[in-house]
Order: C-alpha cells, then sequence, then structure tokens
C-alpha cells in the first residue's frame, strides 16, 4: 500500500475543533515555537499548524511512524501500550484507534507524561 | 529536514535561511535575495552583487564547464569540498525547496529539527530528485565557479576590464539551465548583497544631512528620503518574517504533533483526517 501522509489533510478546516476550543489551546500553547507570545494563543496554534514547517514535520512524523521507528519514542509520550505496539508495527490506523481509547485513563496518564517530560 | 544517511545536512533553498547561516559563519553586512530571472532588472535594487548561489537538479555525467584551479590561487579562495572519494549524493523526496550541502561543519546541526528524531529514511526511489549548490563569484578579475562536488574552484575566464561581472555570468548560468530544464522549473537563484537595511540607513543618513545643510529647494531629496523610508520599512517586515520562519524551522514539532494527534484522536476527530489523507495518497499513487 502507498505511504500515508497526514500532512495534506492536516488543513485549518479539519484542525478547527482544536482551534475552536480554548481548552485544547492552552494543552498544546507549551509546545508552539515561540514566535509570536504577543498574539491570542488561538492565533499563535493556528499560525503554527499552518505554517509549511509544521506541515513539513507532519509529514515526516508520517512517514516515520509507518517505519516503524517511532515505537522507543512514542513509549516516553506515555499514550499507552497499545499505541506503542502500533508505531513499531508500522501501522497508523492501529496507532490513532490506540490514541482514541485513551480518554478514560487519561489522569493517570497524564501525570506520568508530566513526570516524563520534565526528565 | 532530517539529517540523511551520509551525514548530508539538507537546506532549504530560501534566502532567510541562507541569511541567517551566513551571519552564524561570522560574515557580517551581506544577506541573501532570491532572483527571480535573470534580466538587469532583477538585480537593479540589489547591487552589489557578490556572489550567486545556483540551485540545481543534480545529473551525472557533466562535461567540465572550465579548469580546476590547482596553483597558489587557492590560498585566496575558499573552497569547501564536499566530497572525500566518490561518495555518492543523498536523495531528498522535497523537490525544488531542498537541497544538499555537506561542507556544514559545525553549524550542521543549526537546521536539523533539533531533536525531533533520528529517522533512516529509506533507499532513495527513482523519482526522487538530487538537488546541489554551487556558487558564482568574481574574484580578482576572474570568474570562478565553486562546486563542492568538484575536486577544486573552477576558473571560468577572465571578467574584461570595466565590465559588471554580473553580464560575465549571466550566459554562464543560462546555458545551465537551458541544458537542464526543458520544461522544468529545478533551479533556484539566489543572490549575495550588501546587507540592505545598512545600505539603506546610510542613504537615509546622508540624505538628512545634505537636507541639513541645504540652502535651496530641497523637495527632491525629500520625496527620495521617504522613498527610502518605505523601502527601509519592507526590509524590516521581511527581516521579522525570516526570524519567525527560522525559529520555525528550528522547532522541534514532535511533541506538538503527538499531543495533537491524541486531542483530536480523543476527539474522533482524527480517523477522518487519516481516511483522508489515505485516499490523497491512493489517487497520487495511482496517477
Amino acid at each position: 500500500p502507498a505511504q500515508v501522509d497526514l500532512s495534506p489533510a492536516m488543513t485549518a478546516e479539519a484542525l478547527q475543533p482544536i482551534l475552536t476550543n480554548e481548552e485544547f489551546v492552552n494543552q498544546l500553547r507549551p509546545y508552539l515555537p515561540a514566535t509570536s507570545d504577543e498574539l491570542p494563543p488561538t492565533e499563535q496554534l493556528r499560525g503554527t499548524v499552518t505554517s509549511p514547517q509544521f506541515q513539513q514535520a507532519v509529514s515526516l512524523f508520517s512517514s516515520a511512524l509507518q517505519s516503524g521507528q517511532l515505537g522507543p519514542l512514542i513509549n516516553q509520550f506515555g499514550l499507552g501500550e497499545d499505541a506503542v505496539l502500533a508505531a513499531s508495527s508500522c501501522d497508523m490506523e492501529a496507532f490513532i484507534k490506540a490514541l482514541g481509547k485513551k480518554k478514560d485513563k487519561e489522569e493517570s496518564s497524564k501525570k506520568e507524561e508530566e513526570k516524563k517530560n520534565a526528565d | 529536514v532530517v539529517s540523511d544517511a551520509g551525514n548530508w545536512c539538507l537546506i532549504e533553498s530560501d534566502p532567510g535561511v541562507f541569511t541567517d547561516l551566513i551571519h552564524k559563519f561570522g560574515v557580517k553586512g551581506v544577506q541573501v535575495e532570491e532572483i527571480w530571472s535573470l534580466d538587469d532588472d532583477s538585480f537593479i535594487n540589489l547591487k552589489p552583487v557578490h556572489g550567486l548561489i545556483f540551485l540545481f537538479k543534480w545529473q551525472q555525467e557533466e562535461q567540465p564547464s572550465g579548469t580546476v584551479v590547482q596553483d597558489n590561487r587557492l590560498d585566496k579562495i575558499f573552497f569547501a569540498k564536499q566530497v572525500d572519494d566518490k561518495q555518492c549524493l543523498c536523495h531528498t523526496s522535497n523537490p525544488i525547496n531542498i537541497a544538499q550541502l555537506k561542507a556544514c561543519g559545525p553549524t550542521a546541526g543549526i537546521y536539523t529539527q533539533q531533536t525531533l528524531f533520528e529517522f533512516d529514511k529509506q533507499q532513495p526511489s527513482e523519482d526522487d530528485d538530487v538537488f546541489h549548490f554551487v556558487g558564482y563569484i568574481p574574484i580578482e578579475g576572474r570568474l570562478y565557479e565553486l562546486d563542492g562536488l568538484k575536486d577544486g574552484p573552477i576558473d571560468l575566464g577572465p571578467i574584461p576590464p570595466g565590465t559588471d561581472w554580473l553580464t560575465v555570468v549571466q550566459p554562464v548560468i543560462q546555458r545551465r539551465i537551458q541544458k537542464y530544464s526543458e520544461g522544468e522549473i529545478h533551479f533556484n537563484l539566489m543572490a549575495i548583497v550588501s546587507d540592505r537595511k545598512m545600505v539603506i540607513e546610510r542613504s537615509i543618513t546622508q540624505l538628512q544631512r545634505e537636507i541639513e545643510e541645504s540652502e535651496g529647494d530641497t523637495s527632491s531629496q525629500e520625496e527620495e528620503l521617504a522613498r527610502l523610508r518605505v523601502t527601509l520599512e519592507t526590509e524590516e517586515t521581511k527581516r521579522t518574517r525570516w526570524q519567525i520562519e527560522n525559529i520555525r524551522r528550528k522547532h522541534n514539532y514532535l511533541p506538538l504533533i503527538v499531543n495533537m494527534m491524541k486531542i483530536l484522536a480523543e476527539e474522533g476527530k482524527l480517523l477522518p483526517i487519516y481516511h483522508n489523507a489515505r485516499e490523497k495518497a491512493r489517487a497520487r499513487h495511482e496517477k
């Protein structure tokens, strides 16, 4: 099968549910490049996700995920075993499904993730 | 951008990236501008032009364009040889924008997205294009081509006294473009010029002095001054844009991508994005 590149589908329109939700924007704010602190967070996020540099990173992420090389890294993000397994077996669809299942276990993994990110 | 096998460093062919890179090498007072054509008009506001950088799709079996310099002129010409042996070029799957330059040394890390991840790309496929930078520069009355894949600087002959070196280099590049690109646009040209902001600011200061010292009509100087201020503003806006783009280029997007995908997936919005992307990949595959 052809390699799937997520970047052409990661349009501002597709990301609208995130861009219009203040809570999500604030969750993602710490991970944005420090380009324009004077803008409202929503605009910063919009500017980032529509930039060619971000799109290129998503493209790279897509190929890395499907090469199976992201498994160990995904492990560091505390996304759960299913996600790591999917990432190690080059299966993007399974990876996405595993990410979606995480909501119930969110609290425990969030703490773990924060701890790991702090390292 | 990833540092590929063989330690090639991929560099985007962008004036903002090259300007920043040159400044990091310690060269002051210059900047890089993209040139859209070889007409005299393209250079009119940029002169003096100190050198040209030509990016093109690399092809095997090139005819040598001149003789390789091997004498003591090498003491004066800095030449960064990019290959030690018969090392082959690595490939990039991003046509036009990305090119490779090995002679990055300690700056190699500057334009790789830091700590994004180590990622071994598969062997390049046939439709992957290889791009390569070559420099042209006038040194003491002669035109040289600096191609890191050659054994040394290439002497392209004398620049007749009193002649703008650009008129000598134009046909050389024109020939190259014609040879490579029957119907293709796989090349890109950049000029190394004097720091525009510095040049404009100098002219402004000089004009202001003239106006102060003048006792007659200064309306034409005032007009020129107004024009220069607008140009300066444009230049400053461009610098800010370059700065932002460079921050974006160097950022590690992995935490953002992972956390964003997580939110999207939990909201049930990521699977539709994936399906859409898969359709696009299929359509492209079938083409």
